[in-house]
C-alpha cells in the first residue's frame, strides 16, 4: 500500500534543494507527498540526510577529530578508519573530584552546559574539561547583527560633494543607520546583498541595512540582481519593496513622492504617518506612481527611465588593482588593429596568419565560465598557422611604471621589477583536446625564443599546461595543469618577481573562490626568469578553434577576477551590479510549469507571491461557485462551467477548460472571465495551462495555480 | 565498546557515568544523523540534539548498561523531536506526521547503528575519491557554521545557484559511490 514508485532523479532533485534549503512551496508538498507515500523514498531520504549531517559533521570538527576531515584537508593518507573515536574518559579528574555523584557534577555540568552553549562545542566531548571544544573561528562574526555594522560601500563617484557631516568618499565603507548628504554629483552605493544604488543629488539617505535604504529627499535608482530580491527603499509615505528589478524613487518631502519602475515589479506601500501600510500597489515594468504628500492622493504615470540615472559607467581605466585589461569589446572582424580596453600601448598586431581574413579575429559572444560572463565578444583563432600579439604600456609614467612593476632587462622596460607580484587572468577554450600547439603566451619580445610563457597545449612537444621556452626547452620547463577539456577554463597566473631574476610563476586553473586566493590550490609552478612586456595568442597545427577572453592583469588574484566586467557604453542600466548577475541575468517572464510541480528557481520568489494573489483569486472563485456567466471576450468561456472544476475540492480550474481548448492563443482574446467571475483587471488565463493547474498572466508576469 | 557488554550490576557510579559516557561519545554521531533523519535541517537538529542532551544527561542514571542505548536515545529523540515540532508548527512542514512516523520506526529498524557506520566509513572513502575541487567546495560549504550555502556562495563570489547545482551533483555523486560502497560490502 505504501510503495509509490517514483523518480529517482526527482527526488534527488527535490532532496538536493532541501539541503541547499531553497524548496518553495510546491516542491515541499511535492516531497512530502513521496514521503508519505513511498518507502524507498523514505528510506533515500533517510540516507541522504545521513550524508548530509555526516558532511556537516565531518567539516565543522576541527582537524583530525572526526574521522574523514583529513580527506577533506589534503591528500595526506587518511587516519585508519578508526569511527570508534574512543574518547579517553571525558575527564578523570573531574570524576574524582569534590563533586562527585552529584547528577550536575563539574563535568556533567560543564558537558551539557557545552551542548546548551552550541554547536561549536561540537567536539567538546574530545577535548580537555578545562578548554571546552570552542573555535574561536567558527563564532558568527561579533556583532553581525548590531547596528553599526558595514552594510554597504560607495563603489563610484562623479563630482561628488558631499555634506560636511557625512565623512564619505569613493570606497567607503556605510556602516547600518548612516546618514548621507550628498548636495551635488552622482554615487553609486552597491549594499552588501547587492543592490546597487545611484544616487543623484542633492539628496539625503540613510543605509538602514544591507537590504533597505530609506530616501528622505531627492532621486535615486536602484538596481536589484538576482539574489537580491526585497530590496527596500523608504520615504517618509512610501515603501518601495523590490520584486526583482530596476526602479527609481524620488521624494520631496513637501511635495510628492514618486516611484518608477524600469523593469520587473515593486511593491509599494502607502503608509500612513504612524508607519503602517494604508494601502498596497503593485508596479509593473514602465510603469509608475505619484503620491501627493499633502492630500495622499494617487496618479499613475509612464515610468520615466531618462529621468534618472541609472548607473555609474565603469570607468574605462585602471582601477581597485587592475592594471591591464582586454575585454575583447570590439565588433566581429579580424581582431588585428582594434586597440580598445586599457593598459597597452598599442593595437593587436598578427605576428603570424594562415592568411585567411578573420583567422585571428573577434567572434560574437563573450566566453562564459561558470555562469560568470566575460562581456563584449572573445577572440578566436581559427586558422592553424596564426600568432597575434598586443604589447603591455611599460613605458615611464605608465599605468605598470606607476606601480612599480617595470624595471629595465638587456635594455629593454619589462613588468617584473624585483619583490613585485603580478597576477594575470583570462578565458580560454579550445574546440578539441590534444590537438597540437595553441596557447595564451606572454612573450618578452616576439619570436618563439622570446616566449616566456604557454598556457595551453603541447608547445614544443609537451601536453596540456604551462610552459616557458625562454627558460628552457620541452619538457625542461613545462608543468601539467591537469586533463584537458573542451570547456571554458579560467587561469590565473601569478607572478612572483624574485631577485636576480629568480622568479616563480604560479598556475591557478578554475579556482575556487575568485575573489579569496587563500582558497585556490596551485596547478602548476615554474621558476625561471619570467619578466614580460607583452601577451599573444598562437594556434599551430591540427585543426582546433582557439578561443581567448577577458585578459587581465593586475596586483591581487581579486583584481584581476573579482571586478565586474568593464562594459560597453551602450550597454544600458546593469553595468555596476557586478560579477554576480553575469550573462544569467535576465528575468525570464514567463516561467513554464511541470507537472511535478517543480518550477525553474529563476523568479521564484516572484512566482511565489503570485501564487499567493492567484490562490486569493481563487478563493473568490470557491465563493462564488455555481454562478454562471457566458461572457467573454473570446465568447467561448461558456463550457467553463460545464467542465465541472471541482474548486471546492481544491481543484483549480484548468484554463483548456475554461477556453474550450482553443481560441486562446493569444494573450488579447483570453477570456475576461472564468466561471462566471471577471478576472482582475489585466489577468488572463494562460492558454497552455496544464489540466489541473491555472495560469494567470499579468503583464509580463505568470501565476501558476497548483492544486 | 559495544553497548552489549555485559556490565555487572554492581558497578559503582563513576564507573557507570564513566561507561555511559563512552557510549554517548561513540553514538553521538549517529544521533545527530538520525535526528537529521527526522527533521531534515541542521539547525533544527542541532536544537533539538541539544534537548536530547540534556535529557539524557537527566536520566542516565535510569538506564540500564545492559540494553540497547541506540533504543532508549531513539525513544528520547523522537518524544524530542515531537515537541520540537508542537513548538514550531510553522517552522517544520518538510514532513507529515505519517511519514515522520513511519520514518523514525522504519530509521530506528534500518539504519542500525552498524550500517550507519558502515555509511560513514563509505562516505570517508568516497569523499577522497572526488575531485580536489568538489572537495573544496565542500569544505568551503558544509565547513563554516552559521553560515548557509548562500552565504558560502557569496564568499567564494560564485553564483548562488551554480553552488546549488553543484553541490546537488557532489552529494548525489558521494550518496550514489556510498550505496554501490555498501552493496559491494554485501550490505542490502
Amino acid at each position: 500500500m505504501n510503495d509509490k514508485p517514483f523518480s529517482t532523479d526527482e527526488l534527488f532533485l527535490l532532496l538536493g534543494r532541501a539541503c541547499n534549503e531553497a524548496l518553495i512551496p510546491s516542491e515541499s508538498e511535492r516531497l512530502r507527498e513521496l514521503l508519505e507515500q513511498s518507502r524507498a523514498a523514505r528510506r533515500m531520504f533517510a540516507d541522504y540526510m545521513i550524508l548530509h549531517s555526516e558532511l556537516n559533521w565531518i567539516c565543522q570538527a576541527p582537524d583530525g577529530v572526526a574521522p574523514g576531515t583529513e580527506v577533506l584537508d589534503s591528500t595526506a593518507p587518511p587516519l585508519p578508519a578508526a569511527n570508534h573515536v574512543t574518547a579517553p574518559p571525558p575527564s578523570a579528574g573531574g570524576l574524582a573530584g569534590p563533586a562527585f555523584g552529584v547528577p550536575g557534577s563539574a563535568l556533567l555540568g560543564g558537558l551539557v552546559m557545552a551542548a546548551v552553549l552550541g554547536w561549536a562545542a561540537t567536539t567538546w566531548w574530545f577535548t580537555p574539561p578545562l578548554a571546552p571544544g570552542a573555535r574561536p573561528g567558527a563564532e558568527a562574526p561579533a556583532g553581525s547583527t548590531e547596528a553599526g555594522r558595514i552594510v554597504a560601500r560607495i563603489t563610484g563617484t562623479r563630482n561628488c560633494l558631499w555634506d560636511a557631516t557625512s565623512r564619505v568618499g569613493y570606497d567607503s565603507p556605510l556602516h547600518a543607520g548612516q546618514r548621507l548628504t550628498l548636495r551635488k554629483g552622482l554615487a553609486e552605493i552597491t549594499f552588501d546583498d547587492g543592490a546597487v544604488v545611484v544616487l543623484e543629488g542633492p539628496a539625503a539617505v540613510v543605509v538602514q541595512s544591507q537590504t533597505n535604504a530609506s530616501l528622505q529627499t531627492g532621486r535615486l535608482a536602484a538596481t536589484v540582481p538576482l539574489g537580491a530580491e526585497g530590496f527596500t527603499v523608504e520615504t517618509s509615505r512610501l515603501k518601495v519593496v523590490d520584486l526583482g528589478t530596476e526602479f527609481g524613487v524620488l521624494t520631496d518631502p513637501q511635495r510628492s513622492t514618486e516611484v518608477h519602475v524600469f523593469n520587473g515589479k515593486v511593491r509599494s506601500h502607502i503608509l500612513d504617518d504612524a508607519g503602517k501600510s494604508i494601502r498596497t500597489l503593485y508596479l509593473h515594468s514602465e510603469q509608475g506612481a505619484r503620491l501627493d504628500m499633502a492630500r495622499s492622493e494617487v496618479t499613475h504615470l509612464a515610468a520615466n527611465a531618462r529621468g534618472f540615472v541609472r548607473n555609474l559607467p565603469t570607468p574605462d581605466g585602471p582601477r581597485r588593482g587592475l592594471l591591464a585589461c582586454e575585454g575583447f569589446f570590439y565588433s566581429t572582424g579580424p581582431l588585428s588593429g582594434r586597440n580598445g580596453s586599457f593598459g597597452w600601448s598599442g593595437a593587436w598586431f598578427d605576428i603570424a596568419s594562415d592568411g585567411r581574413p578573420g583567422s585571428n579575429g573577434i567572434a560574437a559572444g563573450s566566453l562564459t565560465f561558470e555562469e560568470v560572463s566575460a562581456g563584449g565578444n572573445r577572440a578566436v583563432q581559427k586558422g592553424q598557422r596564426n600568432r597575434i600579439r598586443r604589447t603591455l604600456d611599460t613605458s615611464v609614467g605608465g599605468v605598470f611604471d606607476l606601480a612599480g612593476m617595470v624595471e629595465n632587462q638587456d635594455g629593454v622596460r619589462l613588468i617584473g621589477k624585483d619583490g613585485s607580484t603580478v597576477y594575470l587572468s583570462f578565458l580560454q577554450r579550445t574546440s578539441a583536446v590534444d590537438d597540437v600547439f595553441y596557447g595564451l603566451e606572454v612573450h618578452r619580445g616576439d619570436g618563439n625564443a622570446n616566449r616566456v610563457l604557454c598556457i595551453g597545449n603541447g608547445a614544443d612537444g609537451t601536453g596540456y599546461g604551462v610552459s616557458s621556452r625562454y627558460n628552457g626547452y620541452g619538457q625542461s620547463m613545462f608543468e601539467s595543469v591537469g586533463a584537458e577539456n573542451t570547456g571554458v577554463n579560467l587561469f590565473v597566473v601569478r607572478f612572483t618577481f624574485g631577485q636576480d631574476n629568480q622568479d616563480t610563476v604560479d598556475v591557478y586553473r578554475n579556482c575556487l573562490s575568485l575573489t579569496d586566493e587563500s582558497r585556490a590550490t596551485i596547478d602548476a609552478s615554474l621558476r625561471g626568469n619570467f619578466a614580460f612586456d607583452r601577451i599573444g595568442m598562437g594556434n599551430f597545427n591540427g585543426s582546433k578553434t582557439h578561443e581567448v577572453d577577458r585578459i587581465q592583469i593586475g596586483t591581487s588574484l581579486e583584481a584581476v577576477t573579482g571586478n565586474p566586467p568593464p562594459t560597453m557604453a551602450s550597454t544600458s542600466g546593469r553595468a555596476s551590479a557586478g560579477r554576480r548577475r553575469g550573462s544569467s541575468y535576465g528575468r525570464t517572464p514567463f516561467v513554464p510549469a511541470r507537472s511535478g510541480g517543480l518550477t525553474r528557481h529563476r523568479g521564484r520568489r516572484k512566482e511565489h507571491l503570485e501564487r499567493i494573489k492567484a490562490k486569493i483569486f481563487i478563493k473568490v472563485l470557491e465563493k462564488r461557485r455555481g454562478v454562471c456567466d457566458h461572457e467573454s471576450a473570446a465568447g467561448s468561456t461558456a463550457s467553463c462551467c460545464e467542465s465541472g472544476t471541482h474548486l471546492g475540492d481544491r481543484r483549480v480550474i484548468g484554463a483548456s477548460e475554461a477556453t474550450s481548448g482553443s481560441t486562446c492563443s493569444e494573450r488579447g482574446d483570453c477570456p475576461r472571465r472564468v466561471q462566471g467571475i471577471a478576472l482582475p483587471r489585466g489577468l488572463v488565463v494562460h492558454p497552455r495551462a496544464a489540466p489541473d493547474a491555472m495560469r494567470i498572466r499579468k503583464g509580463d508576469a505568470s501565476v501558476v495555480a497548483y492544486r | 565498546m559495544n553497548p552489549m557488554t555485559k556490565f555487572p550490576p554492581t558497578l559503582s557510579t563513576a564507573k557507570r557515568r564513566d561507561a555511559f559516557a563512552r557510549l554517548f561519545a561513540k553514538h553521538q554521531r549517529w544521533l545527530y544523523a538520525y535526528l537529521m533523519t527526522l527533521l531534515a535541517n541542521p539547525v533544527h537538529a542541532e536544537e533539538v540534539f541539544q534537548e536530547v542532551c540534556v535529557v539524557l544527561w537527566r536520566e542516565y542514571e535510569k538506564f540500564d548498561l545492559n540494553t540497547d542505548f541506540v533504543r532508549w536515545v531513539s525513544v528520547i529523540a523522537n518524544h524530542q523531536v515531537h515537541r520540537f515540532r508542537r513548538q514550531r508548527r510553522r517552522a517544520v512542514t518538510l514532513m507529515s506526521e505519517e511519514a515522520l512516523e513511519s520514518l523514525a520506526s522504519e530509521t530506528v529498524d534500518r539504519v542500525t547503528f552498524d550500517l550507519f557506520e558502515a555509511r560513514q566509513q563509505a562516505l570517508s572513502r568516497c569523499l577522497k575519491k572526488l575531485p580536489d575541487r568538489d572537495r573544496l567546495l565542500v569544505r568551503a560549504c558544509y565547513g563554516s557554521k552559521n553560515v548557509t550555502f548562500k552565504c558560502a556562495a557569496r564568499e567564494l563570489g560564485r553564483p548562488v545557484n551554480t553552488v546549488y547545482k553543484a553541490l546537488n551533483r557532489i552529494r548525489r555523486t558521494l550518496h550514489e559511490c556510498i550505496d554501490r560502497t555498501l552493496t559491494s560490502e554485501g550490505w542490502s
